[in-house]
């Protein structure tokens, strides 16, 4: 056996293999979480009857289907971020199963990192599906440039999202139960962010308060870039947003995290021992 | 074995403290100071009633709980600090959650081999030996939520020899099983000890465990020890411990 320990893509990659399996052995879940995204897609279709997005904002964006799926792909990421992650680490903590991991020599903020790899990768692979079908339904613009500031946004959004999980999963690590405020902060991310609705149509107040949402930034970046055509230049604005929230929440949701998990190695918190 | 190995594998526990915590379903018992140590071919048994801060201290010495206060050390390494010293001790988690419940034996141990380090080959090879020397053929083909208690316990003792470990804990091993298995358990842990010169720490609220497997018994009452040494010389002060336990109907 080595001596050192293992990099994080390899630790990742077992990790993930893990997922597969256990994915594979319930296909019908894959399938579900398919369909789920397709019905969605298909409501969109109809909702773009009815809402208006040629206004205000949104004026410059052709089709509502392409816009609202910029958005929804979005939501893919921030759920898997704000809800999955504190969800998988409360069940890990809870069970004896990080115990068995914590055993085989791996550091454990190196396992907290790679535990939600396989929840990622499906929310990564829902995520380009959407925006795939979003492409196809040819609101977006083909040019290559759009295309690779638009993943710019993509990779600070994924950054952002994990950072907001981060930040639930310290809580979750430390003993708390935080996946009922991360469906609150989901829920005021899908009603403010300006998923399925352009956010002008908020009240002002609201309006600010979207505009400084995670999501907010990374929704106006990509839907700028992939359906105005903006270069980077253009969207300078939202990658400064996007970069500031990113700092900010790395940053707090590092320290809580360190605190966390100093915490509950010292109380025991970490693994199953029940009375 | 030389004196310079005998001490590298040695596991030292030196008054730790550590507190109670209890944030449901986590219940952690406290333990007030309590030293221990093991040498390697020793079986050191940690006696006590519910409650009495005996897997407490089994978590810390496999540094799975950073005491308050106190040290553990083995091998010269902090294992609450240092992950790679915990590669080199086997805790024998029995929990049905320390498994992935849906995957096979076999591919819970040949993640969890790899996660120690070794190839693919090498992972394989690992768990084809560790078949031969524990007879996992059904634990190995199965779900782990389809298997029994017996061969579930095997299983958990395959995975905690995976790394080749110099330091084995147990925590309550026999509970569940036959007469028959824990007759066939009790004779591999013996002769694991003898080929491989290990050291063995292992919790028990049974007397006749204490009394057929270790050579040293540590008696824990309310996460203090008061009593440590030969199970004859500390029978007489857990007896009336454990009568008086039964009476209250805790185990």
């Amino acid at each position: 056996m080595m001596e050192r320990s293992l990099s994080l893509w390899r630790t990742a990659g077992i990790v993930w293999w893990l997922g597969y399996r256990e994915h594979a052995l319930a296909p019908w879940s894959l399938v579900r979480t398919l369909l789920e995204s397709l019905v969605v897609a298909v409501l969109l279709l109809f909702l773009g009857q009815l809402v208006d997005v040629g206004e205000g904002a949104a004026r410059v964006y052709g089709s509502y289907l392409s816009w609202s799926l910029i958005g929804f792909a979005l939501l893919q990421l921030c759920n898997a971020g704000t809800r999955e992650l504190p969800r998988l680490y409360r069940e890990a903590r809870e069970s004896a199963w990080l115990d068995a991991l914590r055993m085989t020599g791996v550091d454990l903020r190196r396992l907290l990192v790679v535990l939600p790899v396989f929840a990622w990768s499906i929310a990564a692979a829902r995520a380009l599906l959407l925006l795939f079908f979003g492409w196809w339904a040819s609101g977006f613009s083909g040019a290559w440039g759009p295309t690779v500031v638009a993943a710019l946004f993509l990779v600070i959004g994924a950054l952002l999202f994990w950072a907001m999980g981060w930040i639930a999963g310290a809580f979750a690590v430390g003993g708390h139960h935080p996946e009922e405020v991360s469906r609150g902060v989901l829920l005021v991310h899908v009603l403010l962010g300006g998923i399925f609705f352009p956010r002008d149509l908020l009240p002002l107040g609201l309006q600010t308060l979207g505009g400084w949402l995670p999501i907010a930034p990374v929704i106006d970046g990509m839907r700028g870039a992939l359906m105005g055509g903006a270069s980077l230049a253009e969207l300078h604005e939202p990658l400064a947003r996007a970069l500031l929230l990113l700092v900010v929440l790395v940053a707090l949701g590092e320290g809580l995290m360190r605190r966390s998990l100093l915490r509950a190695a010292r109380r025991g918190l970490l693994g199953r021992m029940w009375r | 074995m030389s004196d310079l190995s005998l001490h590298m594998h040695e596991v030292t526990v030196e008054q730790v403290i550590v507190d109670a915590a209890a944030q449901r379903p986590v219940v952690v018992e406290p333990l007030r100071g309590v030293s221990l140590v093991v040498r390697p071919g020793e079986i050191v048994g940690v006696l006590g009633t519910s409650g009495s801060g005996k897997s407490t201290l089994l978590r810390c010495a496999a540094g799975l709980i950073i005491p308050r206060s106190g040290s553990v050390r083995f091998a010269g390494r902090d294992p609450g600090h240092d992950p790679l010293v915990r590669r080199t001790i086997g805790f024998v988690l029995r929990d049905k959650t320390s498994f992935r419940p849906t995957l096979t034996g076999y591919e819970n141990l040949l993640a969890l081999a790899r996660l120690h380090g070794a190839s693919l080959p090498d992972a394989q090879r690992r768990i084809e030996a560790l078949d031969a020397e524990l007879d996992l053929r059904f634990a190995l083909a199965r779900p782990v939520e389809r298997l029994g208690v017996v061969l579930r316990h095997r299983l958990a003792l395959a995975r905690a020899l995976l790394g080749s470990p110099k330091l084995l804990v147990l925590d309550e091993p026999s509970s569940g099983l036959d007469p028959d298995h824990r007759d066939g358990f009790y004779s591999f842990l013996a002769r694991w000890v003898q080929q491989e010169g290990g050291g063995v720490l292992l919790s028990t609220h049974e007397m006749t465990e204490a009394q057929y497997l270790c050579s040293r018994v540590l008696l824990l009452d309310e996460g203090k020890a008061i009593a440590e040494g030969a199970y004859l010389k500390v029978e007489p002060i857990a007896e009336p411990l454990f009568r008086r336990s039964a009476a209250l109907g805790v185990t």
